[in-house]
């Protein structure tokens, strides 16, 4: 199995935080557009500029991604996210615990949220699908930019 | 917050007029791997320290040392 470069490996690591950093915003406009109906608020023209614009972005980075690495890609190891180059799994596994960490709190505040019933809360404004979209958009960002802030670029020495 | 095992890689690195792309790709690992260990973000493998040492010519311990003052 040929060696993937470890400057490829690096550059998808990027990407791929930059395109979960898009799903994260994607399901965070998604559920302020629902949030918003409880005001009878009409935001779906926002939405719908939101999500074309970050279509727009996706495909852009797909498509750098593709340009700047397609010579040394990892293949099925760029798709599961099996980095060898042993900084890049020390970033992603810092990546992992942070986002699992918050998927914990988040799980834990609905836990309270769904318990307190006697306020009628829930019937209003908690769903299991507004809970399932603040999920992916809190997982979503928090391993993103666990990935960018640890990646950001330091000038060379 | 800086691991608590110095090194002297970029001093290494200096003497032999290398950059950091050029070390990195000497030894098979990203150029962002050899500047978090210069800077004492990151402590590598054991793998990685014998790596260096056999490029530069020089013992693990020559590389790496512990900090007394952490």
């Amino acid at each position: 199995m040929a060696k993937w470069n470890p400057e490829a490996q690096h550059t998808s690591l990027k990407y791929n935080a930059y395109i979960y950093l898009l799903q994260g915003l994607f399901f965070s406009a998604l559920l302020g557009n629902s949030l918003a109906e409880n005001y009878a608020l009409d935001l779906g023209w926002l939405v719908d500029g939101v999500v074309i614009t970050l279509v727009a972005v996706f495909i852009y980075f797909t498509a750098r991604l593709a340009r700047n690495n397609h010579r040394c890609s990892g293949g099925w190891r760029e798709m599961l996210g099996l980095y060898d180059d042993e900084y890049m799994r020390d970033v992603v596994r810092t990546a992992n615990s942070c986002a699992l960490l918050a998927l914990l709190v988040t799980i834990f505040m609905g836990l309270l949220l769904g318990g307190a019933d006697k306020l009628g809360f829930e019937q209003n404004w908690l769903s299991l699908g507004r809970f399932t979209m603040l999920q992916i958009a809190i997982g979503s960002i928090t391993w993103a930019m666990t990935i960018l802030v640890s990646l950001r670029d330091g000038a060379e020495e | 917050m800086s691991a608590p095992v110095t090194n002297s890689i970029a001093l290494l690195r200096a003497q032999k007029g290398l950059s950091q792309q050029e070390l990195a790709d000497a030894i098979g690992v990203s150029r962002k791997t050899i500047s978090t260990v210069e800077t004492r973000r990151f402590v590598p493998s054991v793998v990685i320290a014998l790596q260096l040492a056999r490029y530069f010519g020089v013992t693990v311990e020559e590389i790496f040392s512990l900090d007394e003052d952490a």
